[in-house]
C-alpha cells in the first residue's frame, strides 16, 4: 500500500531539536530567495542522519550532540550563500555599468550635453566650496580654538572694531579673571631684514611667550621662546615657513644662524608651520618688549589673546563684556567714543570680516544657484532620453524585469553620468580655483589657516556632491519611468508623450530660467555698480603720479636728522630724473591714509557733531603736497613752511567736511577739534574733494589735511608727477634707492591708478566670479532651452507635417516654435525678476552708487535674457519649418 | 563534443574546464567530491561522510559546482521521503564528468581515496 503523502515538517522537539535551532538561526544570514530551500535542504539532512544514527543503535543523546556539530557547519555555509549574494549584486551593478556607458555611448550628443552641463555645475560648486570653507568654515587649528578669543576695540555707533586697544583698556580687561583665565599680548612691528638675498621689509610681530603656548603652536625646527627671553628683551626670532623658504634659503640649519633686523643682529631660534600665519598673516614673531616704540598713533596699544574662564560660556561671553563695559562707561567715562567697549572674536569661528563674510556667503548662495540649474537641466535631458526609451523599457518589462531592477539601473546610468561629470568637475574647479586665488584680495587670504586647493575635505565634498546631484536629477525620471510597466512595447501610446510630463520639463525650464534671471540681474548689478566705482573721478589727475615708499631701516637711520637728509637727497635726485615735475614727501600717501575712528566732531561755538559714526581720513600733506597731485585749493590757502610748527594747528579741510561744519558760511578762519580734550585746529583752506581712500569713500566723506614737514616723517611716502607714463621711471627710481643705500628695500613703487585699484580688489573679485557664475547659469539655461525646444519638435514632427501638408507656411510654424520657447523663458524671466528685487537687497551692501533694484540694469539683463532664448530655440524652430511633410507623414 | 544531457551538450570540452576553473577553481577538495559524487554518493551528508571534509567545506564546493553549471541538484520524490523531509540530491552532468576526468588527472592519487561506489541506494526517480 503506497504510504499517505504529506507535507513533512521537522520537530521542533526529540534529538534533532538542538541541531534544528541552529540552523533556524544560521538561516538568518541566507538571502531571501534561496532561504526555504537551503533550510529545506539542512534540514532533511539532518532528520536524515538522526534516523540513520537511531537506526545504527546509537544513543538519542550522543546522535543528538553529534548532529549538533555538524550542524554547526551550517553557519559556515550560510555565511558563504550570504557572501555569494553580495558578489552577485556586485556583477549585477557593473553589468548595469557597462550597460549605462552603452546607451550613453550611443547618444554622444545627449550624453555630452548631460556631463558638460554636470561638470560646469559640480566645478563651480567645488571650486566655491573650496573658498567657502578655507574662509568660513575651517576654524583656526588652535589648541581648545573654541574658547580662545581676541579682544578688539569696539566703536559702536560707527559699528567698526579694530585691533588695536589701548593700555588702560587692555589693562581693565586683563583683570577680568572672572571672565578671563589668560590674557596674552602682541603688536605689530614691520621689521627690515637684511643679510638676506635682497633687502626686505618683513611684517612682524612682538608676542608675549605665553601667546604661541596659549595657541598651542609647535615650531617646525627649534624652539619657541621662553620666559627670560622676554623680559630680558634677548635679540632672538621666530620665523614662519614661508619666509623661512623663500629668503632664509629654506635650509634647516637656519636654527641659530643670525639675521640682521632693523640693523641689529638677531638669532633665529625656530621655524613656524606653514599654517601658522598668526597675527594676520606675519611671517616674524620677536619677543615682547615693553620699551616705547615708533608709532605713528603715538600711543602704545596693543592687542591681546584671551582664554575664557572655564565659568564662562563662550556664547554668552560676549554679553558679560558688555554688560561691564557699559557700567564703567556710566561710571567712569573715557575720552574717545568706543569707551570701554571690546569685542571678542571668537577664534573657533571665522574671523573674516562681516562685510567679507557676506561676499562668501552670496557667492555660495550664487553657486547653489547653478548648481539647482545644472540639476534641472540634467533632469529634463534624462527625461528626453527616458522618453525615447520606453520603447526599450516596455520591451524588458515584458520580459519580465522588475521594478526594482529598472530602477536600480536608471539610477545607476545617472550616476555613472554625474561620476564621470564630477570627475570633469574636480578639473574644471582645479582650473578654476587657480584663477580664484590669484584674484583673491588679502583681506580673505589672510584669516584662512589652510590653503585653498583641492585637498582631501574638497574632494569628498567632490565625491558627494557627484553622488548627490546623481540621485537628485536621476531619481524623478528613474521613478517615473520605471513605473511604465503596464505600457506594452510598440504601441502608439508609448511614442508621444504624455501632458503631465511635458508640463514637468516645461516647469523645470521655467525653474532655470527664473535662477539664472536671479544670478544675471545680481551680476549685472555688480558690474554696473563696479562701473561706476572704476568711473569715480578720484579728484585728482592721477594717471601721472607715481607713488615711491623707501623704508629706512631704525638701525641704520636712528635720528631724525639722518632720516631727514637721506630723504633730502633722494628728492633731488628724482627731481634730477627727466620727466619729473613735482615732489611731495609725507607720512602716508593716499590711498593708505590715516583714518581717525569714533571722531566726535565740535566746530567752536556749536555742539559736538553726534558723531563717531564717520571715518575720517587724515592725510599729511608738505608743501607741495596740493600742487603735485593736483588737489585745487577752494578757499583759503595752501601749507606754507611755518605752518607745521605753528601754535594754531593750521588744516585744510575737504568741502563735505566744511559743509557738515559750517554749512553755507565760510570756514576759512573757524576753529574745530576732534574729541572733547583734543586741541583745536584751525582752518586756513578748502581743498578740492579728493578720494584719498578709494573710490568706495561712503564711510569717509569728511576728510582733512594735516601740514607735515621732513622734520616728522619716519619712512617717507613720495608722490611723484611726472610729464608722461609714471612706469617708465621706476628702473631709474629703484636704481636711485641703491646707489644711495642698498640696504634700503622699496617696500612699494607703483602708479598711483595701479594703488588705487588695489583698493577695489573685493569688489572685483566678488564681481568676477558672479559674473562667471551667471554666465555659466545662462549657458545652461539656454541648453536647457534648447534641449527642451529641440525634443517638442521631434516630437511634434507629425503634427508639423500634416500642418504643412494642409498648408501652413513655414515661417508660421518657426513662430510657433519660437513663441512657445518665449512663453517659457517669459514665465521664467518674471518669476526670477520677482525673486531679484526681493533678493538683491543682499546684495545691497556691496553696490556702489546704484540701487538693488535699478531698472536699467534690470532692463538689460531682460532683453540680454531674451536674447539668448531666442538664439536658444531658433535651431529647434528653424528645423521644424524645415520639416517635409511627405517624409514627416511616413515615419512612424 | 559529449551530447549526454541538454544543458551542458553543446560546450566543448574547453568551456566546462573553463566554467570549473571561473566559479571552482579544482582545488583538491573539490576534486574529492567531485569523484566522490562521480562514485554515486548524492546526498550532503552522504558526501560529507564518504570523503572526510566537513560540512562548512563540502556544501560551498557543491554551491559552487552547481552555479558552474557541473551538477545538476534537484529534490528527492516525496514517495522515498515518507515521514522525513525529502533531501536535495546532486548528480554530476555532462560538464561535470570531464571535470572528473580533469579531477582524476591532476590528482592521480585521488580515486583510491574515496570509497567505492555503492550500490545499495537506487537512484531516485
Amino acid at each position: 500500500m503506497e504510504p499517505q503523502r504529506r507535507p513533512y515538517r521537522a520537530r521542533p522537539w526529540g534529538p534533532a531539536a538542538p541541531a534544528l535551532r541552529v540552523i533556524r538561526i544560521a538561516a538568518g544570514l541566507v538571502p531571501d530567495q534561496v532561504r526555504e530551500d537551503w533550510i529545506r535542504e539542512w534540514e532533511a539532512e539532518i532528520v536524515h542522519d538522526l534516523d540513520r544514527r537511531l537506526g545504527h543503535g546509537d544513543s538519542a543523546g550522543r546522535a543528538s550532540r553529534a548532529l549538533w556539530l555538524r550542524s554547526l557547519a551550517s553557519l559556515r555555509d550560510a555565511l558563504w550563500m550570504r557572501h555569494r549574494h553580495v558578489r552577485q549584486g556586485e556583477r549585477m551593478i557593473l553589468q548595469d555599468l557597462r550597460f549605462a556607458l552603452r546607451t550613453a555611448a550611443r547618444r554622444p550628443g545627449a550624453s555630452i550635453m548631460l556631463v558638460v552641463t554636470l561638470a560646469l555645475g559640480i566645478g563651480a560648486t567645488t571650486s566655491i566650496f573650496s573658498v567657502v570653507d578655507a574662509v568660513l568654515l575651517r576654524p583656526a587649528p588652535f589648541a581648545d580654538a573654541e574658547r580662545l578669543a581676541e579682544l578688539l576695540t569696539l566703536h559702536k555707533a560707527a559699528g567698526l572694531v579694530s585691533q588695536e586697544l589701548s593700555p588702560d583698556v587692555a589693562q581693565f580687561w586683563e583683570k577680568q579673571s572672572h571672565l578671563f583665565d589668560r590674557v596674552e599680548r602682541y603688536y605689530f612691528e614691520s621689521v627690515h631684514l637684511t643679510g638676506a638675498d635682497a633687502p626686505r621689509r618683513v611684517r612682524g610681530a612682538r608676542v608675549t611667550p605665553g601667546l604661541l603656548s596659549l595657541l598651542g603652536v609647535r615650531p617646525l625646527r627649534g624652539r619657541l621662546f621662553t620666559n627670560d627671553e622676554a623680559t630680558a628683551g634677548e635679540p632672538v626670532a621666530l620665523v614662519g615657513e614661508e619666509l623661512w623658504r623663500s629668503t632664509l634659503g629654506g635650509s634647516p640649519d637656519v636654527v641659530g644662524r643670525s639675521v640682521q633686523l632693523d640693523g641689529r643682529s638677531v638669532t633665529v631660534i625656530g621655524v613656524l608651520p606653514g599654517w601658522f600665519k598668526f597675527p594676520a598673516g606675519t611671517q616674524l614673531l620677536l619677543p615682547w618688549t615693553a620699551e616705547p616704540r615708533l608709532s605713528d598713533g603715538g600711543e602704545d596699544s596693543f592687542s591681546a589673546v584671551v582664554h575664557l574662564a572655564p565659568s564662562v560660556d563662550a556664547t554668552l561671553a560676549q554679553a558679560e563684556v558688555d554688560g561691564i563695559a557699559e557700567r564703567m562707561n556710566a561710571g567712569n567715562p573715557r575720552e574717545g567714543a568706543a569707551g570701554w567697549n571690546v569685542r571678542l572674536r571668537l577664534l573657533g569661528y571665522s574671523t573674516a570680516r562681516t562685510d567679507t563674510k557676506a561676499a562668501v556667503w552670496t557667492l555660495a548662495g550664487a553657486v547653489a544657484c547653478v548648481m539647482l540649474i545644472a540639476c534641472a537641466n540634467a533632469a529634463n535631458l534624462l527625461m528626453v532620453q527616458a522618453t525615447k526609451r520606453r520603447r526599450e523599457l516596455a520591451i524588458r518589462t515584458a520580459l519580465g524585469a522588475r521594478r526594482s531592477r529598472l530602477l536600480t539601473q536608471l539610477l545607476t546610468e545617472s550616476i555613472a553620468i554625474s561620476a564621470i561629470a564630477g570627475a570633469l568637475g574636480v578639473l574644471v574647479a582645479w582650473w578654476s580655483l587657480r584663477a580664484i586665488i590669484a584674484l583673491m584680495p588679502p583681506e580673505m587670504t589672510l584669516v584662512t589657516y589652510s590653503t585653498i586647493g583641492l585637498d582631501r575635505r574638497v574632494l569628498t565634498f567632490a565625491v558627494l556632491i557627484s553622488l548627490c546631484t546623481g540621485l537628485a536629477f536621476g531619481l524623478g525620471p528613474a521613478i517615473r519611468f520605471s513605473r511604465q510597466r503596464e505600457r506594452l512595447a510598440g504601441t502608439q501610446a508609448a511614442l508621444t508623450a504624455p501632458r503631465s510630463r511635458r508640463d514637468v520639463r516645461h516647469a523645470l525650464v521655467v525653474a532655470e530660467f527664473a535662477l539664472s534671471m536671479l544670478l544675471v540681474v545680481g551680476a549685472g548689478l555688480l558690474i554696473n555698480s563696479f562701473a561706476r566705482l572704476t568711473r569715480v573721478d578720484l579728484g585728482v589727475d592721477a594717471e601721472h603720479l607715481l607713488t615711491v615708499e623707501p623704508i629706512l631701516p631704525p638701525g641704520r637711520y636712528p635720528d631724525q636728522p639722518r632720516r631727514r637728509a637721506l630723504v633730502e637727497r633722494f628728492v633731488q635726485r628724482l627731481h634730477a630724473l627727466p620727466d619729473v615735475n613735482a615732489i611731495t614727501v609725507s607720512g602716508s600717501a593716499p590711498p593708505r591714509t590715516t583714518v581717525m575712528i569714533g571722531t566726535a566732531l565740535e566746530a567752536e561755538g556749536q555742539p559736538p557733531l553726534d558723531g563717531g559714526r564717520e571715518l575720517i581720513p587724515v592725510t599729511f600733506a608738505d608743501t607741495n603736497f596740493f600742487r603735485t597731485v593736483g588737489v585745487r585749493i577752494l578757499r583759503g590757502r595752501a601749507f606754507t613752511s611755518r605752518d607745521v610748527a605753528a601754535e594754531t594747528r593750521p588744516v585744510i579741510i575737504d568741502p563735505d567736511l566744511a559743509e557738515r561744519l559750517w554749512a553755507g558760511q565760510n570756514p576759512v578762519g573757524q576753529r574745530f577739534r576732534t574729541g572733547p580734550r583734543s586741541a583745536w585746529n584751525t582752518v586756513v583752506g578748502v581743498a578740492s574733494d579728493v578720494k584719498v581712500t578709494g573710490p568706495d569713500d561712503r564711510n569717509a566723506l569728511l576728510a582733512y589735511y594735516v601740514p607735515t614737514s621732513l622734520d616728522f616723517i619716519g619712512s617717507p611716502s613720495i608722490i611723484v608727477r611726472t610729464g608722461g607714463d609714471p612706469g617708465r621711471i621706476i628702473p631709474a627710481v629703484r636704481q636711485i634707492v641703491r646707489d644711495l643705500d642698498p640696504d634700503i628695500p622699496l617696500e612699494r613703487v607703483a602708479a598711483w591708478e595701479q594703488m588705487f585699484a588695489d583698493t577695489i580688489m573685493r569688489p572685483r573679485f566678488i564681481l568676477t566670479l558672479m559674473s562667471v557664475l551667471a554666465g555659466v547659469s545662462l549657458l545652461l539655461a539656454a541648453i536647457g532651452v534648447y534641449g527642451v525646444m529641440a525634443y517638442t519638435v521631434s516630437m511634434r514632427t507629425q503634427e508639423i507635417g500634416v500642418r504643412l501638408a494642409l498648408g501652413a507656411r513655414s515661417g508660421e510654424i518657426q513662430r510657433r516654435v519660437l513663441g512657445d520657447a518665449f512663453v517659457l523663458v517669459g514665465c521664467g524671466s518674471a518669476l526670477g525678476l520677482a525673486a531679484s528685487i526681493g533678493l538683491s537687497r543682499l546684495l545691497e551692501g556691496m553696490l556702489f552708487g546704484i540701487q538693488p533694484g535699478d531698472p536699467m540694469t534690470i532692463g538689460a539683463v531682460t532683453v540680454a535674457m531674451g536674447l539668448v532664448a531666442g538664439a536658444a530655440a531658433f535651431l529647434p524652430a528653424r528645423r521644424a519649418s524645415r520639416v517635409s511633410p511627405m517624409r514627416a507623414l511616413r515615419s512612424d | 563534443m559529449v551530447r549526454r544531457d541538454g544543458s551542458l551538450g553543446e560546450y566543448p570540452i574547453s568551456t566546462s574546464i573553463y566554467q570549473l576553473n571561473r566559479t571552482a577553481r579544482l582545488t583538491y577538495p573539490t576534486a574529492i567530491v567531485l569523484v566522490a559524487i562521480a562514485n554515486g554518493y548524492r546526498y550532503g551528508f552522504e558526501i560529507i561522510d564518504a570523503t572526510g571534509l566537513g560540512a562548512g567545506t563540502v556544501y560551498p564546493i557543491l554551491r559552487r559546482l552547481d552555479d558552474g553549471g557541473l551538477l545538476r541538484s534537484s529534490w528527492e520524490a516525496a514517495v522515498k521521503a515518507v515521514d522525513r523531509p525529502p533531501r536535495r540530491y546532486y548528480r554530476l552532468n555532462a560538464g561535470g564528468a570531464l571535470a572528473v576526468r580533469e579531477a582524476v588527472n591532476r590528482y592521480p592519487g585521488l580515486a583510491g581515496f574515496v570509497p567505492t561506489p555503492r550500490s545499495a541506494d537506487p537512484t531516485p526517480a
